[in-house]
């Protein structure tokens, strides 16, 4: 009876006889009223001024006491003085003056009240309604309050708040916010289909919706970009590329000009994990890294994290970069293209059944092949890439969906050296297939569970002809499941576990001579697995703290069959070990703890410390210091290689400007690297059984402030981002064992970028960047053997490459007004606006043979050398066309 | 448009490579440099001290006056220095190294004593050559010495042009019509190797006189000659390894290498 009296809607009627004119409003009557509860106050100003009052117990604080002096002052003044401060309104209708709480706005005596209530849970699904694909980190929260949440990587969001009537807000970046009344008194599934705001086009927006968002639902950690932002962003020839949109965000570095590589917060470019659809892949760049291995077309969502790992992640030190792929169309039909100098593709989705199952098919293939026939080079020289992206997302019912994803990319790049091979030819190739099922048990209890097969082939032909070649292989075998269960609104608790099988083939070289291959070196191939289990808890403490804390257990064990060496202090075999087929001959279990509290101070500032440890079992073993992927040896950790860890700090501040329409970010950091791994003088990595024998291992320590100022509203819009970072490394047996920079240290990165959009059909944008120059050994002096020069080295890099900046211009023209079925469009990009030379080494074997930089051949001869620098272009200028349907 | 448009693309493929000026840092004290090697030929072998130096292209200065001997188990080869060339020492009789034996290089210069220790493997068959003509002229190249990959059988190769003698060129400077060029076989790879730069082609004319030498390498000789090499022929392409000093068999702080090799030798004149 009691709850019954709590739950439903009390009316007090007054004179119930009469009918009270809104007039009486204007009624002026007195009263002196101290201390006395809310409701009884509003029963005298009833009784004096004959009116009948309606209002919701579980909105009016009938409870509060409230203190009231007034002398001959009207109905109206004094309702207004008397409610205003608990954000209570009140209208006249028909006989009644309604009471109610301003647009849900809950005070916190009201939030701390109904907290004591019962509690229900709002869950579903965020979708696109133009395409029925779900849109990944959309947020969900109650108008007024600090209770929401986001969707998660399938779209699916849990929020349990206590019973009431609140207005709910769905809302995602780019698209119409939708706000719903809901009177919350059982569990509700609410799934929504937002649409896209025609009126808003957000040109260059890096971070999803606004900080007051983030810190809501408190996603500071993660670093959001969608393909229509990256699209957006001038691009290394034109081809707009996800990999490379990483250098703009603070804290991660990228090597310049044409490179793949990239650098998180002090962290080598193998410490990075790259995860499409759940599975990792080993080589994201085509071409040596000038173009990125996905097409950025195909991407749905990608998340960036660079510190404050969430427990789900492991397996890299310095960074992940999870990527979802495009589900495909579940209302109609779709496809998408473009064409231009260096890349085309196209991209096809339709539904399979409507609402139901749906497919997404892309290929992307480049169109650099022909250059050498039309330029009358050396037609000797092939080049070329392609990739293909598929999808089916099957929904068998609202709790229940399946997606099978799939890549595959390839390089193949030859050309013929008559001097010393056939033709020398290297060819490499990513495949990925994943198949996930989405579980809802109930309404807080969601699950993923996910299969994935990743392999990366790496093959360099010796001879085409011949068919020799060295070939290095990782493959991996993952199952694993995830789970999220939402508690309630302090609590979110995560885990999963998962277990990875994994091949590795080092590198080892076939002859189709069998002489040459009875003396071919035969290098170990290993297995391993792995076993990891996580959980976390995402928990709130009072209104202004969130704490996360977890633990990721990871295990691995390498198994045979295999054989591997031992060394000695100096490096020297002492032991050779065989051992035998699913025999484990080596364990490693390394807990890491994961910890965040996050502060907020007001809705739009919020400060966040955290810690994480992060450990890496498998490293890509390479002493190339050029800008791109070259040889790749893929190695797990065993005997003589220990995992390498990280110890990571940071302290992260956020704060909205000037309405919300400028965010400032700064964020500082301290890592500790252990095992890391750097090699001995001139090592020897591909051929080598004894590859374990080059390598070094040591300490490293990086540390930085990350500053970022964005604005993401308006016509206008962009950022600016400052990094001052240094990365270290200590090495026994290397730089007389005294610390020495790492290669991609570089203290000031500077990233500038403006974007206009007339929202009609022009849209403009320009990038600018500095990064201090990379540190490089250079000579202290030359001696000469033999008829060669050669550079005598002093400490390790000891000098920096010239500053590396650049310039970048994109003008697009939409060719038909937007949104029209048919969208098209033309872009046209200047790489490198100022052609500025930008460096990435320097040489001292060169002779300069009218006006061409060669190495001489004749010993004899007593050249004079150059020193000289390269760097990768000048002004790239292209144009594409795309089309969408 | 088109040419520029295919330029641009070309852009993409062809690094850009500048001259620059980069002064070495210096060092405040010289090494002592050893350039020397005694092969399975009857003949007087030489020795080179030299000093290094703080600039490119600087003349390095030579080291006289030095106490060179070479040793096996059995005899003891004192060296002399060479009148007309300061800072080469030649033994004083001539004689061969045999495969199999080692050898002690022993140098006293300017108070310190230096040594070396090496040895001498055999060198296997050796393949002739290959050059062709180069299309549109009547010079010819060279295009096949060695596989750069040979696990078994590591070898250096010398090639020695001479077109001094050939009609035309009988009145010009000998010095522009010889050249040395050295080829490598080596039982390793490296990414700096595969994509090193491209490198002087030599041209020469039909009745050019050829001297392929094949040495045999010990390991600790191949460990050298890969490392120099990445220093020197296969620097500054896109996949440059980690610089690094290159290693030695000289003690006490010297630089260079002393080597013995078995060396066998193939002529031809081209046709």
């Amino acid at each position: 009876m009691q709850t019954l009296k709590k739950t439903c809607v009390i009316f007090l009627l007054f004179f119930a006889a009469f009918v009270v004119p809104a007039q009486n409003l204007d009624r002026k009557i007195t009263l002196r009223i101290k201390s006395k509860p809310l409701g009884e106050v509003i029963n005298e100003i009833g009784q004096k001024a004959n009116i009948n009052f309606s209002y919701s117990t579980q909105n009016i604080p009938v409870e509060k006491p409230v203190s009231i002096k007034a002398r001959n002052a009207s109905v109206r003044s004094i309702l207004d003085e008397l409610l205003k401060k608990y954000s209570i309104e009140f209208t006249v209708v028909e006989s009644q003056v309604i009471l109610k709480a301003i647009k849900n706005t809950i005070e916190p005596w009201a939030e701390k009240q109904i907290n004591e209530k019962q509690k229900f849970t709002i869950s579903g699904y965020l979708k696109d309604a133009a395409t029925g694909e779900v849109l990944i980190g959309a947020y969900v929260y109650a108008k007024g309050t600090t209770l929401g949440t986001a969707t998660n990587a399938y779209g699916f969001y849990s929020l349990t708040i206590p019973q009431g009537s609140y207005v709910m807000v769905f809302s995602f970046v780019g698209y119409k916010s939708f706000e719903e009344s809901l009177d919350l008194k059982e569990n509700l599934q609410v799934s929504k289909e937002l649409e896209f705001d025609k009126t808003e086009i957000k040109a260059v927006e890096i971070k999803s919706g606004s900080a007051e968002e983030a810190i809501l639902t408190k996603k500071l950690n993660a670093i959001k970009l969608s393909p229509k932002e990256i699209s957006h962003l001038p691009s290394f020839a034109g081809d707009f590329d996800l990999i490379k949109t990483l250098q703009a965000i603070p804290g991660i570095k990228t090597y310049g000009d044409g490179s793949a590589l990239f650098y998180a917060r002090g962290g080598n470019s193998d410490q990075n994990l790259i995860m499409v659809d759940e599975a990792p892949i080993y080589n994201p760049s085509h071409l040596f890294g000038f173009f990125s291995a996905l097409a950025p077309e195909a991407i749905n969502d990608a998340e960036i994290y660079k510190g404050d790992f969430p427990a789900k992640y492991g397996g890299r030190l310095s960074s992940v970069v999870d990527i979802k792929i495009r589900e495909g169309n579940m209302k109609k039909f779709g496809f998408a293209g473009s064409i231009g100098p260096y890349t085309s593709y196209l991209s096809l989705e339709a539904p399979i059944k409507k609402d139901k199952c749906s497919f997404y098919v892309s290929a992307r293939k480049s169109t650099l092949g022909w250059i050498p026939y039309v330029l009358k080079l050396n037609k000797n020289l092939k080049m070329s890439f392609f990739d293909v992206n598929a999808k089916i997302n099957f929904k068998a019912n609202e709790n229940n969906r399946f997606f099978l994803s799939f890549y595959g990319g390839q390089d193949v790049y030859s050309r013929i050296n008559q001097s010393s091979f056939n033709t020398f030819g290297i060819t490499w190739n990513n495949l990925l297939g994943t198949f996930r099922w989405n579980h809802i048990f109930n309404n807080r209890i969601f699950s993923n569970t996910t299969a994935y097969y990743s392999r990366y082939n790496y093959f360099l032909y010796l001879s085409r002809e011949e068919k020799n070649y060295w070939k290095s292989a990782i493959m991996d075998l993952t199952f694993k499941t995830d789970f999220s269960y939402f508690l309630n609104p302090e609590n979110t608790l995560r885990a999963g576990i998962s277990i990875s099988y994994r091949t590795f083939n080092p590198g080892n070289v076939s002859f189709t001579n069998p002489d040459m291959q009875e003396h071919a070196p035969v290098i170990s191939r290993y297995s391993s697995l792995e076993y990891d289990i996580y959980l976390s808890n995402e928990q709130q403490i009072g209104e202004k703290f969130t704490l996360n804390y977890g633990v990721r257990l990871p295990v691995w064990q390498d198994i045979g069959p295999t054989t591997f060496y031992s060394f000695n202090t100096l490096n020297e075999v002492y032991d050779t070990t065989f051992v035998a087929k699913s025999k484990t001959y080596s364990t490693y279990l390394s807990p890491e703890p994961r910890f965040s509290l996050q502060y907020t101070i007001t809705k739009k500032n919020a400060l966040k410390l955290y810690y994480s440890r992060t450990s890496q079992f498998m490293q890509v073993l390479t002493n190339s210091v050029g800008p791109f992927t070259s040889l790749e040896v893929w190695v797990p950790s065993g005997p003589s290689i220990k995992p390498q860890k990280t110890d990571h700090i940071g302290l992260s501040f956020f704060r909205n400007l000037f309405g919300s329409k400028v965010i400032l970010s700064v964020d500082g950091y301290y890592k500790w690297f252990h095992n890391t791994i750097d090699y001995k003088d001139h090592a020897n990595m591909l051929f080598n059984p004894l590859i374990e024998g080059e390598l070094r291992f040591g300490k490293g320590r990086a540390y930085g402030v990350e500053l970022m100022i964005r604005k993401s509203e308006g016509k206008l819009t962009g950022w600016i981002g400052y990094t001052y970072s240094r990365s270290f490394k200590v090495i026994p047996g290397i730089n007389n064992d005294e610390e020495f920079p790492a290669n991609y240290d570089s203290p000031h990165n500077i990233y500038v970028n403006i974007s206009f959009d007339t929202e009609n059909r022009f849209f403009f944008s320009a990038n600018w960047m500095f990064l201090k120059g990379n540190p490089v050994t250079t000579p202290v002096a030359f001696y000469y053997y033999n008829g060669y020069s050669v550079p005598l080295y002093g400490s390790k890099n000891n000098s920096r490459l010239p500053d590396y900046h650049r310039l970048d211009v994109s003008v697009g023209f939409r060719l038909n007004k937007p949104f029209r079925k048919y969208q098209h469009s033309l872009s046209i990009t200047l790489y490198n606006a100022y052609a500025r030379k930008n460096p990435f080494c320097v040489n001292f074997n060169k002779i300069d043979d009218n006006g061409n930089f060669i190495v001489p051949a004749d010993n004899s001869k007593g050249y004079e050398l150059v020193p000289t620098t390269i760097s990768v272009s000048g002004i790239i200028p292209s144009i594409s066309y795309k089309f969408r349907f | 448009m088109k040419k520029v448009f295919l330029y641009t693309v070309l852009l993409i493929c062809a690094a850009c490579e500048k001259q620059t000026d980069w002064p070495a840092q210096g060092l405040e004290t010289s090494y002592l440099v050893v350039d020397g090697m005694i092969t399975n030929e009857v003949k007087s072998h030489a020795v080179t001290l030299t000093r290094t130096v703080n600039e490119l292209n600087a003349m390095p200065q030579a080291v006289s006056g030095a106490s060179v001997i070479i040793s096996d188990a059995d005899s003891i080869w004192f060296l002399i220095e060479d009148f007309v060339r300061p800072g080469v020492y030649l033994t004083k009789n001539n004689f061969r190294a045999r495969p199999g034996v080692d050898y002690t290089l022993l140098i006293s210069a300017d108070g310190v004593t230096y040594s070396a220790k090496t040895r001498m493997v055999p060198v296997n068959t050796l393949v002739r050559l290959h050059y062709s003509k180069i299309a549109g002229s009547g010079l010819f190249h060279i295009t096949w010495v060695a596989n750069a990959y040979n696990a078994a059988h590591p070898a250096m190769y010398e090639v020695l042009l001479d077109w001094s003698q050939v009609p035309g060129f009988l009145s010009e400077d000998s010095a522009s019509c010889t050249a040395r060029l050295f080829y490598y076989s080596l039982p390793t790879l490296d990414v700096s190797e595969v994509f090193a730069p491209e490198i002087e082609k030599i041209q020469f004319p039909a009745g050019t006189k050829i001297v392929e030498r094949k040495y045999s390498l010990t390991p600790g000789y191949v460990e050298f000659i890969r490392a120099m090499i990445s220093e020197t022929n296969w620097k500054g392409g896109l996949f440059d390894s980690a610089p690094a000093n290159i290693p030695t068999n000289i003690s006490n702080g010297a630089l260079g290498f002393f080597a013995a090799c078995d060396v066998i030798t193939d002529s031809l004149v081209v046709q």
